[in-house]
């Protein structure tokens, strides 16, 4: 009776969706060193788009080193080949339907692994990718071109931000969050104000900020709805010797034109941990020397991993 | 004239008193009748009614109580107000009773499995069953306590182990590390083929609690090793060509380095 009954419902003849319920337990690792190859309805189940619309690849990192040129930073090539053959059997698991990828933020993507993964993730809505000393201008404008649903973007901060603006305005119209990971200066805020003037949700949390930079964006950009400035530097310009000063509390005019946004996040107590940490870091934090995964977290709850 | 007046007051107050006092006692004897008609109604058979279905089977008496409660005047003093408060809780105390009473008789439901087993089961497991649930939902109050709702895709074997678990599961539930244990011991307790009769009949119930936990037992078995390990273990036929095979094995080696040992241990 029993050999019978199991004959009738073998592992493999398990319905899609229970397998997928097993497999939604496993991590990235798991799904892509095999479980695929078991049987092909196990194979069947892998390519679920349940499984696949999150790529969360923050547990992986490059073993590099930091060297004195561009791009700064050398990769072994073994972490890259690692990195390549985990993109590969994800991407095409996925079948196209990835809408979130996340990178650690010293996972250093080169040009080549980004232009992949664009072209096998159609549908991505967000992407979290802190580090890009290794993609250059070409490679990422082309990302973006192929990314036309793109809404939300963590990226660090970046000498030439308008070209990437740019692209995102003009190929992304539902965009409407940016984090970015490091100091916002006026030249980025102003290309922000000139390309995406509809932005919603801006975040520039435990960086260095200057007070004209925020009146920038306060005046500019009208459809902000939320902006998170938690654990900021504050810093304000003064005429020499004095040259700038930091900013112990936010004044009332900066209040008054913050007063219309749904959010506005702050936090810049000398208790506050993460206020020191910022501060230590002259407004450029270390990541690395910090708890793992603490770049992860955002007051933003969208933005937050 | 002022006097008069006052006196009239003092008057219509006592009144007034009297007429809440009766209207009172009316309403406990009504408590006490109608407890009595639910215990009665409760050892035969529920009858759920409709508002107005109700509204018509009330009795002359209780018509009239209803309106009574209506008009009943306002506590004049503390004392009586105090009095009013009192009576009421007591009244509600006798509700809440009456209701936990009938509720420990009404909550049953009938399961009838594929192998032609009855199982009579508590609203509450029922309830744990979202596909049952939703039957129950879909057809009226009355089929479902009197027909055995059919589980095709269920024996009677898997029904009376998720019984079992959502009983036990309820008990452990106290504390986590309680439930923890519990969950351990049920999966251990289990052998593959009836691992996979029940994770098959929990997704068919939607049985969400033994379904998460039976996975979990599952993925945990699968975590880390190698492809034939896990063939072997589950006994999975590989469909896959040897070209197939070799080709994936080629793309793909460093996938079987860093496995556990294919052992069961």
């Amino acid at each position: 009776m029993e050999d019978n009954d199991s004959y009738i419902r073998r592992w493999e003849d398990l319905d899609i969706d229970i397998l997928v319920k097993i497999f939604q337990l496993l991590d990235i690792f798991e799904l892509t060193s095999g479980i695929s190859r078991v049987c092909s309805a196990w194979r069947m189940a892998c390519c679920d788009p349940l499984l696949w619309k999150t790529l969360d690849l923050s547990m992986l990192r490059s073993n590099f080193i930091k060297i004195p040129l561009e791009p700064f930073v050398y990769v072994d090539g073994r972490s890259d080949r690692t990195l390549t053959r985990i993109l590969k059997i994800s991407l095409s698991l996925s079948q196209q339907s990835i809408m979130t990828l996340i990178f650690h933020f010293n996972l250093y993507v080169s040009d080549e692994q980004l232009t992949y993964t664009a072209e096998r993730c159609p549908q991505l809505r967000r992407l979290v990718l802190p580090a890009w000393n290794r993609i250059k201008k070409p490679g990422m404008c082309k990302a973006i071109r192929g990314w036309k649903e793109l809404e939300s973007l963590t990226m660090p901060s970046i000498a030439n931000p308008p070209y990437i603006l740019e692209e995102i305005s003009t190929h992304c119209k539902n965009f409407s969050e940016l984090k970015i990971m490091g100091p916002c200066d006026i030249f980025f805020a102003s290309s922000l104000a000139a390309f995406l003037p509809k932005l919603r949700i801006l975040s520039l949390r435990c960086s260095m900020l200057y007070k004209d930079v925020l009146i920038l964006i306060l005046d500019n950009l009208q459809h902000l709805e939320v902006l998170n400035i938690s654990h900021c530097v504050l810093m304000e310009a003064l005429p020499a010797p004095q040259q700038k000063r930091i900013i112990k509390e936010i004044d009332v005019t900066i209040r008054q034109k913050a007063s219309r946004l749904r959010e506005f996040l702050t936090c810049m107590e000398d208790s506050c941990v993460m206020c020191q940490r910022t501060r230590t870091d002259e407004g450029l934090i270390r990541w690395y020397k910090y708890e793992e995964g603490l770049w992860k977290t955002d007051e933003v709850r969208s933005l937050s991993l | 004239m002022a006097k008069e007046s006052g006196s009239s007051k003092i008057e219509m107050l006592e009144i007034s008193n009297e007429a809440m006092a009766e209207a009172q006692s009316s309403k406990i004897e009504m408590l006490e009748i109608n407890n009595e008609a639910m215990a009665e109604a409760q050892s035969s058979k529920t009858v759920t009614m409709k508002p107005a279905e109700a509204e018509e089977s009330k009795t002359e008496t209780q018509k009239i109580t209803d309106e009574e409660s209506k008009n009943v005047p306002i506590a004049a003093t503390e004392e009586e107000s105090k009095k009013l408060s009192i009576t009421k809780v007591e009244e509600s105390k006798n509700a809440a009773t009456a209701t936990t009473e009938g509720e420990k008789e009404e909550a049953k439901v009938s399961l009838k499995t594929l192998d032609g087993v009855t199982f009579e089961v508590e609203a509450w497991i029922a309830k744990e069953m979202e596909t049952v649930q939703a039957y129950i939902d879909d057809t009226s109050a009355d089929t479902s306590a009197a027909i055995a709702i059919p589980l095709h895709n269920v024996a009677g074997r898997e029904l009376a182990r998720m019984v079992e678990y959502c009983k036990e599961h309820r008990r452990a539930s106290v504390s986590a590390g309680n439930l923890k244990e519990f969950e351990e011991r049920f999966a251990a307790a289990l052998n593959l083929y009836e691992m996979k009769d029940l994770i098959i009949a929990a997704n068919y119930l939607n049985t969400k609690k033994l379904l998460e936990s039976l996975s979990r037992c599952i993925a945990k078995a699968i975590k880390n090793k190698s492809v034939e390990f896990v063939r072997d273990y589950f006994g999975v036929t590989n469909d896959y060509t040897t070209e197939e095979e070799a080709q994936y094995r080629e793309t793909n080696a460093w996938a079987f380095r860093n496995v556990d040992e294919d052992s069961r241990n």
